[in-house]
């Protein structure tokens, strides 16, 4: 990285602190757990006819890592929003900056949460390859 | 290196912006620099409020031709039996409706208003990259009128807008070819505006206009951005397929031939699902601009509704199976995509609920955009109902291919995409167009479209429950489709007259000023596309201004003052050179001036060549589309050598308030970086498709490779992985060798990267070829061949950036200094390298590929 951190001298030129890749951590998570359950389960359905009968079993499995998952990276963000609860995410000031995106990390968490755990669902009762 | 941005001490007491005479001044500079060329020289323009206006008119117009297909099959289908138009031709208008309404309006229109409209909310005088707008411009005209003129021809496409194999592989003429060639053509259009955009967002913010008080609608282009390099790959790698399995006979879709038409409905839909969201999110985005101004209060739960545009985002990707459904894929899968299908209507809700609380938050004024949103939201419930109903596998089996779904869909898009855009050019008519449309015209307009609309489509649900099946030519009589059929096509020509008296509207009000002037700001919106003036002025923003809230102009009853007054960064063009102010990602902070094109016609003419390579291999003409492409290379290397990395004439610059700027950036802090690495994330996402294709062989074969197999021996793909890491190795030495001030070992470098690169391409052409793999053999040689020509395409390209890199060294363009090339071309091989090791990994290391155990 070429970019001089030390030199700029007035506040307003600082560079950022933090970044937006928070906000993704967990829909990302989503992501990757829904790849995960759907691409086991169609390679179990055409190629593994031993594997088929653990179908349940591993999905309940990734379903319990990837809502920890969800949680642990939530976490930094959840600090952040319990360190003023009140404070207003409207405020254009680097602090009211960081409360907006912990909100909405934790609220997109939230989201994530939702649609991993109705993700699991099939595997209760919609276990067949036909 | 770049030089830091520094700040002095500014006295608000000694503004030299107090200075009248000096104001005008500036106001004259800025003026000339932004004027457009005049003539036929203004096809040359490259600003985003003419771009934006061409590319919206354009796309206004295809909507229009494609709502005249709409028309004219109502009228085949008004009675049963009927012989209005021949089935080809009723198939080829069904397709073009389909595919047109998609490809050349709803999309389009998303980047045209994004274009025409972003760069004044967020407060840059453009978008990063003027010429790349107006490149997509014109390859989306050229595709666009390609594309919709076949039908003129009578040599459209018949297979239905998502053209499914083996009816569409096997499809006599040159239909199909038009569909791929001439929308693939359209799609690296959207790649261009997804660059564009996700740069602008992120970088050309206002000073101040941190991420947490931008309009929302920066926040929906951004998702949007993104969603489209995730989607409209999948849909060029199955393009590629496709056109290689019409032109040459790979038989990738021929399941006699170890192929699958499924394949294609994959990757047909992993674009084709996203697609509903990025042309819903933008149009909804409008909404989330017009409410708050319509009750004059802020937007209530923006962090929810940016919540619901990032999650919607992410969910759509996990929807695309529920459009096969009905194709037989194993219980659990359906299952999965029926409850990803069932949690994406949680955000959408959050986000209309989050309209309704503004709505009841203020007062709502009558006025016309807020009538169209009323309408829209009505509407795309009802649509969004049935999109539940349809979720739920056992009842799409039902309703599958049926009219049912016509008019879910129509509910959907109608009222999630149409309705907003209209309310949208009711609302931004006064900054675009000069002047308010019609209030009377609007009315009628409004509740002919309502009506209209709904008597169209509201019996569709009962003929599809009834079994009439989509994309028949017509229906036998006496099984009660007849009465609801005349309906629909009664509330057809309704429905079109009242796009007519929009239409008819805005076109009169072009050629003569019907009404008066509106003034400036007539909506009192607090948001700083508003801030344009009265008359309208080319320079997009008079200067940079400090914001410091949503609703800037709400906020601060100074702010307009300070803004004409040129109180901002950059009040000034004392160079003579169009420029605007980037800023950091999260907080707004400026950090760089970035000097901007002025009108070129190279944007234009690469897209004539561009046009001529896609066009023309649909009547097989090989030479002169060859010819085309090697125009179309001069062309963006002439415009690449002309505007990208200039040295400027000095360092750093005043941009005003007591702010110094530098002038030029290289590496992670440059935009043209940046527009590297979304284009080759793009490109990522292409390749993982074609990956994809193999491991989905892979799934429904029971041996794969197939029994009898040539074995590749490991000599060629082992030279090729070496030469791809040694082209990697040398242009990382390359850019050390530039920073440490060595030209003379950076050039070397640079040559040894270039034939490395063109080593490993070659080489990783000849492993299949010296096996004998044949690729009309079977899909398995087919897909090792495809893979192998994407990587060595993308060798070829690296090793054109080096010489590129190497000429901009032999006349003295690269230096410690100014290195943004080389940085560009060593993340291209930081991208091209691992797509080349992957492929190799695959071709060799596979079981039962030969190499493997």
């Amino acid at each position: 990285m070429s970019r001089d951190k030390t030199s700029a001298d007035g506040a307003e030129l600082r560079p950022d602190e933090g970044s937006l890749f928070g906000l993704i951590l967990a829909p990302t998570t989503w992501a990757l757990h829904f790849l995960a359950v759907y691409g086991l389960a169609a390679v179990a359905c055409a190629r593994g006819t031993k594997l088929q009968p653990a179908i349940p079993i591993w999905i309940g499995g990734l379903t319990c890592v990837a809502l920890l998952a969800i949680i642990l990276v939530s976490l930094p963000a959840w600090r952040e929003f319990q360190r003023e609860r009140n404070r207003r995410t409207d405020k254009a000031d680097p602090e009211g900056r960081a409360h907006f995106l912990a909100h909405a990390a934790l609220l997109l968490a939230g989201l994530s949460l939702f649609a991993t755990a109705l993700q699991a669902l099939p595997a209760l009762f919609a276990v067949s390859c036909r | 290196m770049n030089p830091p941005p520094q700040t002095r001490s500014f006295d608000p007491a000694q503004d030299p912006q107090d200075d009248p005479a000096l104001r005008e001044a500036q106001e004259h500079r800025l003026r000339q620099v932004w004027a457009s060329p005049t003539g036929w020289r203004r096809l040359f323009e490259t600003n985003n409020s003419t771009i934006g206006l061409w590319y919206t008119a354009t796309a206004f117009s295809f909507f229009l031709f494609a709502g005249v297909l709409a028309l004219l099959m109502r009228v085949q289908l008004a009675q049963p039996g009927a012989s209005f138009l021949s089935p080809g031709v009723y198939n080829q208008a069904l397709t073009v409706h389909g595919s047109a309404m998609m490809f050349l309006f709803a999309v389009p229109m998303f980047e045209a208003i994004a274009m025409l409209l972003m760069p004044q909310m967020i407060g840059a005088r453009d978008l990063p990259f003027p010429r790349l707008s107006a490149f997509g411009f014109w390859c989306f005209l050229f595709g666009g009128v390609f594309f919709w003129g076949s039908i003129l021809f009578n040599a459209a496409p018949q297979s239905g807008w998502f053209m499914y194999p083996p009816m569409a592989t096997r499809e006599a003429g040159i239909g199909a070819d038009v569909w791929l060639l001439g929308l693939s053509f359209i799609e690296v259009a959207s790649i261009a505006a997804a660059v564009e955009l996700i740069v602008g967002v992120l970088k050309c913010r206002a000073p101040g206009m941190r991420i947490n008080v931008m309009p929302l609608y920066g926040w929906y282009v951004l998702v949007v951005g993104v969603m489209i390099l995730f989607a409209f790959p999948p849909l060029i790698a199955g393009d590629i397929l496709f056109e290689l399995n019409r032109a040459m006979g790979w038989p990738f879709f021929d399941a006699a031939k170890g192929g699958d038409p499924l394949l294609w409905q994959h990757l047909f839909w992993i674009f084709g699902h996203p697609e509903v969201y990025i042309v819903f999110l933008p149009s909804i985005a409008l909404a989330a601009m017009i409410v708050p101004t319509i009750v004059r209060t802020p937007i209530f739960g923006y962090s929810w509704i940016v919540l619901a545009a990032v999650g919607t985002g992410f969910l759509s990707f996990g929807l695309w199976v529920h459009h096969m459904f009905t194709t037989g894929l194993p219980s659990i899968s359906i299952g999965f995509f029926s409850a990803a299908s069932q949690a994406v209507a949680l955000p959408t809700g959050v986000q209309l609920f989050c309209f309704i609380a503004t709505l009841m938050l203020g007062r709502v004024r009558r006025s016309l955009p807020m009538l169209w949103i009323i309408g829209a939201f009505a509407i795309f419930v009802l649509g969004g109902l049935t999109g539940m109903m349809v979720a739920v596998a056992p009842f799409d089996w039902v309703a599958h291919d049926t009219y049912f779904v016509v008019a879910h869909l129509h509910y959907v898009l109608i009222g999630g995409m149409l309705f907003p855009i209209i309310a949208g050019i009711y609302y931004y008519a006064p900054l675009v167009l000069g002047r308010t449309l019609s209030e009377r015209a609007g009315r009628w307009a409004f509740w002919l479209g309502l009506v209209g609309f709904n008597v169209t489509f509201f019996p569709m649900h009962f003929t599809g429950l009834s079994g009439m099946p989509r994309r028949v030519a017509t229906y036998p009589a006496g099984i009660g489709l007849e009465t609801l059929n005349l309906i629909s096509t009664i509330g057809a020509f309704i429905f079109a007259f009242a796009i007519g008296i929009i239409a008819a509207d805005i076109l009169l009000g072009l050629f003569r000023k019907r009404t008066g002037d509106a003034g400036r700001n007539p909506w009192g919106a607090g948001t700083l596309e508003w801030l344009a003036e009265r008359p309208m002025q080319p320079w997009g923003m008079r200067c940079a201004p400090e914001v410091s809230s949503r609703y800037p102009l709400w906020d601060d009853p100074d702010f307009v003052r300070r803004y004409d007054e040129g109180r901002g960064l950059l009040p000034d063009a004392r160079e003579g050179r169009r420029e605007t102010v980037l800023t950091t990602v999260l907080d707004a902070r400026p950090i760089q001036i970035q000097r901007l094109p002025a009108p070129s016609p190279l944007p234009m003419l690469s897209a004539i060549g561009l046009a001529g390579l896609f066009i023309f291999p649909t009547f097989h003409w090989t030479i002169p589309a060859m010819i085309s492409g090697a125009f179309a290379a001069v062309f963006v290397l002439a415009w690449l050598w002309t505007g990208t990395n200039d040295i400027p004439e000095a360092p750093t610059k005043d941009a005003g308030r007591g702010i110094t700027l530098p002038l030029h950036a290289s590496g992670p802090s440059s935009i043209g970086w940046w527009a590297v690495f979304i284009t080759m994330t793009g490109s990522s996402t292409a390749f993982a498709s074609l990956v994809f294709a193999y491991f989905y062989y892979w799934t429904i074969h029971p041996v794969w490779p197939p029994a009898g197999t040539p074995v590749m021996s490991a000599f060629w793909p082992g030279i090729a992985a070496a030469a791809a890491l040694a082209h990697w190795a040398s242009m990382f030495a390359a850019r050390r060798a530039t920073d440490r001030s060595r030209p003379g070992l950076a050039r070397l470098a640079m040559v040894v990267g270039a034939a490395t690169a063109l080593l490993s391409a070659s080489a990783l052409m000849l492993g299949p070829w010296s096996a004998g793999l044949d690729p009309k053999s079977h899909a398995y040689p087919a897909t090792i061949w495809v893979l192998a020509g994407w990587s060595a395409a993308h060798l070829l390209l690296g090793m054109v950036a080096a010489l590129y890199c190497l000429a901009r060294s032999l006349v003295g363009r690269i230096s410690a200094e100014f290195d943004g090339d080389l940085w560009n071309a060593t993340l291209f091989a930081h991208f091209t390298v691992p797509t080349v090791l992957v492929t190799l990994a695959v071709m060799r290391l596979f079981p039962g590929s030969g190499g493997g155990p």
